[in-house]
């Protein structure tokens, strides 16, 4: 089942067209692709974890799993904001392994066109350009498509994975 | 310290100066003039020493002179010469208190006088020999007897030649008309033998002539033989007893002539020696005297120049010091004086144009009380309004009074009122505070619900086409999340507006509280000010009163202002008169003090001086204040020699 799922994944990702889950970091709005996030939950308390990097706040118990929480904020190397009412933690599919990621908040789901993305230009945005799918055009406002494989790479995560197991 | 001085201890410390150089210096003059005249006195009695040693030299000297006049002189008697050596006068010095205090003053002479005393008593002794000699007679008495007895003989020989020629003799028979006769009628004799001898002559003389007038008588009778017989009888033997006479008296005077000679002898000698030595021992005593009284009268001489030096010294130091201390002292009384006269001179000026402008000023005063009495009147009508007004001022406090009392109600209701509101403006912000708290909860539930329709969109998506259905719905709960939470956020915003407004209204009203409690203290105030005003307004009614009755006093006074600002304009003409006046004494005393040269030495100083501190009447006047010489002198006549000539 898994298999497939992939497929289809790189099929969704060869044709960047489809349905992302924006949220908003800072000013900037950002999409997620909509079979990436497993679930969005408002905030709980996150349990710190000893001896792991800045950007990853510690574990959640989500219904009896444990899983480790990233501030998205740190990762992209903004300063870090106080706690709202408004901020979520998106459990994303990273490779598999479930991932919280703590946003400021969570707008809504769209379906942006092939027409409405364009590749992401080589400097001036505020995170490297290599975990940018590109950038989508909604209603005279950017979002940045972002590949959230890229942004958690495989080692971190299997770090983390392995501190949390 | 003689500057602070009194001008009375000034001249009088100035003479009193002058006066102790004088003493000094006179009592200096004196202590020398004392000590010259002992000097004086006693070279003086020195010289009277002197002088009396010559004198009594002198004495002698007539004494021998008379000695020797006795043996040639007929007229000196032998009883003028003085015998007794105690009794001429050097005698009567030498054993007189004089000689004594002489040898007390000159130790010198006292071996002199001791010397003096043999000689002397010599020389007296001699005179007492020759007058025991000589004899007390006329030493040509020979030869006058012998001449008379010529005469005699003459008349005798006529006699005997008349009777021999037988003729009548012509001569006098009267014996005492003869000039035998005559000179023996007249003779008193000296000495008592020769008178005795004399008077011998008589009896035969008168016999004689008795004769001759009995020859003449018969002679005249002619009877010549008669007349020879008398001649014979009676006129030979009177002749021949008078010529015994005559031979007895003859010798008795060749006898005494002897005498004479032998006085002579006696004055020749020892008279002439002893007062030869008296005279010299009277010489060297007087020498010794003379000597004394040159030595003194050289210490007087140098005694008296030193003193001349020295009192001429002083007087010339009291002539400079009194000279500075006259300059000085004149100096400082003229110095302030004639600054004196200048500040008075100028003063005068002054006095003079202020005089003036009191007069105009007393002019435009006059004006000025007519005006004002004018205004006194108008005065008098506006106080009897204001009187009027007032009157109604009280009745119109009083009723503010009452409605001060209405509004302190009021204001106190009010503030009753407000603490109610206050009350319930709390309960409503309550109120509202409980409903933000269930707009609270609603908004979580929109969140929620949010998240819930997001997950259900986000599991539609994995459905595929399955769930497209299901993303729908999805889509609209979401939507409708979103507007339950903006309703919620609008509510919640109205409910904190609301709840603001309230807490605004709880401050406004607890401003109102403390504003009427302020209006009810400040209606108290008023109440009280009120009552104030009215008892001020009924004073105010009684001052007017009393302005009034002042102002009919006011009104009386201007007037009499006005006559009185006329007398002073001529009062202020008689005062520049008297300025005048008083310039003209300035310009006397400063002729007295400074001379008539003196008079311009200091005016225009001084007048510019006092010029500059006067008043703003003076700054209008078109002409400067400050008078030079020319304007002074037109001022007043400085030059008026004629105007003083007249006092």
């Amino acid at each position: 089942m898994s298999g497939k799922e992939s497929e289809s994944v790189v099929a969704a990702t060869t044709d960047r067209a489809g349905k992302y889950l924006t949220f908003g970091l800072a000013k900037e709005d950002y999409g997620l692709e909509i079979l990436k996030v497993r679930e969005i939950i408002g905030m709980i308390d996150i349990t710190l974890v000893p001896l792991t990097p800045e950007y990853f706040k510690g574990v959640i118990n989500l219904r009896g799993k444990v899983i480790p929480v990233v501030d998205l904020r740190m990762k992209f190397g903004m300063e870090s904001s106080e706690q709202t009412a408004q901020t979520c933690i998106i459990v994303v599919d990273v490779n598999g392994v479930e991932m919280g990621v703590v946003v400021d908040r969570v707008l809504e789901v769209l379906d942006i066109t092939g027409e409405d993305i364009e590749d992401a230009p080589s400097f001036g945005a505020d995170v490297n350009t290599e975990y940018i799918r590109g950038i989508g055009k909604t209603e005279g406002k950017v979002t940045i498509l972002l590949d959230i494989d890229g942004v958690l790479s495989s080692e971190e995560i299997e770090a983390i994975s392995d501190k949390v197991n | 310290m003689f500057k602070n001085m009194k001008l009375g201890m000034k001249i009088g410390g100035g003479f009193a100066i002058l006066l102790a150089m004088l003493a000094i210096s006179s009592v200096i003059a004196y202590v020398q003039f004392e000590s010259l005249q002992t000097k004086t006195q006693k070279a003086t009695k020195l010289g009277a020493d002197n002088a009396l040693m010559l004198e009594r030299e002198i004495d002698h000297l007539k004494w021998a002179a008379t000695l020797g006049n006795l043996l040639l002189d007929d007229n000196v008697a032998a009883s003028d010469i003085i015998t007794d050596s105690h009794k001429c006068a050097l005698g009567k010095w030498y054993d007189g208190d004089q000689r004594k205090q002489m040898e007390r003053d000159n130790p010198e002479l006292v071996e002199i006088f001791r010397a003096l005393k043999e000689p002397h008593e010599r020389l007296h002794e001699s005179a007492g020999e020759i007058k025991e000699k000589y004899p007390d007679f006329d030493e040509h008495l020979q030869s006058l007897l012998a001449q008379h007895w010529v005469e005699h003989l003459n008349w005798f020989n006529a006699l005997s030649y008349s009777l021999q020629t037988q003729r009548v003799f012509e001569l006098s028979v009267d014996a005492g008309k003869s000039d035998f006769g005559k000179w023996y009628g007249e003779y008193r004799a000296a000495d008592s033998e020769f008178g005795r001898l004399l008077g011998k002559w008589g009896e035969p003389y008168k016999k004689l002539y008795l004769s001759g007038a009995e020859i003449v008588a018969a002679q005249n009778s002619g009877d010549y033989a008669k007349a020879h017989e008398i001649f014979q009888a009676k006129t030979l033997p009177a002749q021949n007893e008078l010529s015994a006479c005559y031979q007895e008296a003859m010798d008795w005077i060749r006898a005494e002539n002897k005498n004479i000679e032998a006085a002579k002898q006696i004055f020749q000698t020892k008279t002439h020696k002893a007062l030869n030595e008296v005279s010299a021992l009277l010489s060297r005593a007087s020498g010794a005297l003379s000597a004394k009284v040159r030595k003194a009268t050289e210490e007087m001489n140098s005694r008296i120049a030193a003193a001349t030096i020295l009192v001429s010294a002083l007087a010339l130091m009291a002539l400079v010091v009194g000279s500075l201390l006259a300059w000085y002292i004149t100096a400082s009384i003229t110095r302030p004086i004639n600054r004196t006269i200048a500040e008075m001179s100028a003063g005068s000026h002054q006095t003079a144009v202020a005089a003036e402008q009191v007069s105009s000023s007393s002019q435009s005063l006059a004006e000025g009380a007519a005006e004002q009495a004018a205004s006194i009147e108008e005065t008098s009508a506006s106080l009897e309004e204001m009187s009027a007004m007032t009157r109604q001022n009280a009745n119109n406090s009083q009723q503010a009074n009452d409605l001060a009392r209405q509004a302190r109600k009021n204001a106190e209701k009010g503030n009753a009122e407000m603490t109610k509101m206050t009350c319930a403006i709390e309960d409503i912000r309550n109120a509202s505070e409980e409903t933000s708290k269930i707009i609270k909860t609603i908004d979580e539930i929109a969140f929620q619900t949010n998240l819930l329709a997001l997950n259900a969109a986000v599991e539609a998506a994995r459905a595929g086409e399955a769930g497209k259905g299901f993303a729908v719905v999805a889509e609209e709960v979401r939507n409708l999340a979103q507007r339950s939470a903006e309703a919620a956020k609008n509510t919640s915003d109205l409910i904190e507006g609301s709840v603001k407004y309230t807490e605004q209204g709880v401050a406004i009203a607890l401003a109102v509280a403390e504003s009427l409690r302020e209006i009810t203290n400040g209606v108290c105030k008023v109440d009280e000010l009120i009552a104030e005003v009215t008892a001020a307004s009924n004073e105010q009614s009684q001052g007017i009163e009393q302005i009034n009755t002042a102002v009919t006093q006011m009104d009386k006074i201007t007037q009499q202002n006005a006559s009185t600002a006329e007398q002073s304009a001529a009062a202020s003409e008689e005062l520049s008169a008297q300025a005048e006046n008083m310039l003209r004494m300035v310009e006397e005393l400063v002729a007295v003090i400074g001379g008539q040269s003196a008079d311009n030495d200091f005016t225009p100083r001084t007048t510019a001086r006092l010029a500059a501190p006067s008043c703003t009447a003076f700054k209008e006047e078109p002409e400067s204040p400050k008078i030079n010489d020319n304007e002074a002198e037109a001022f007043i006549p400085l030059d008026s020699d004629e105007a003083l000539s007249e006092f």
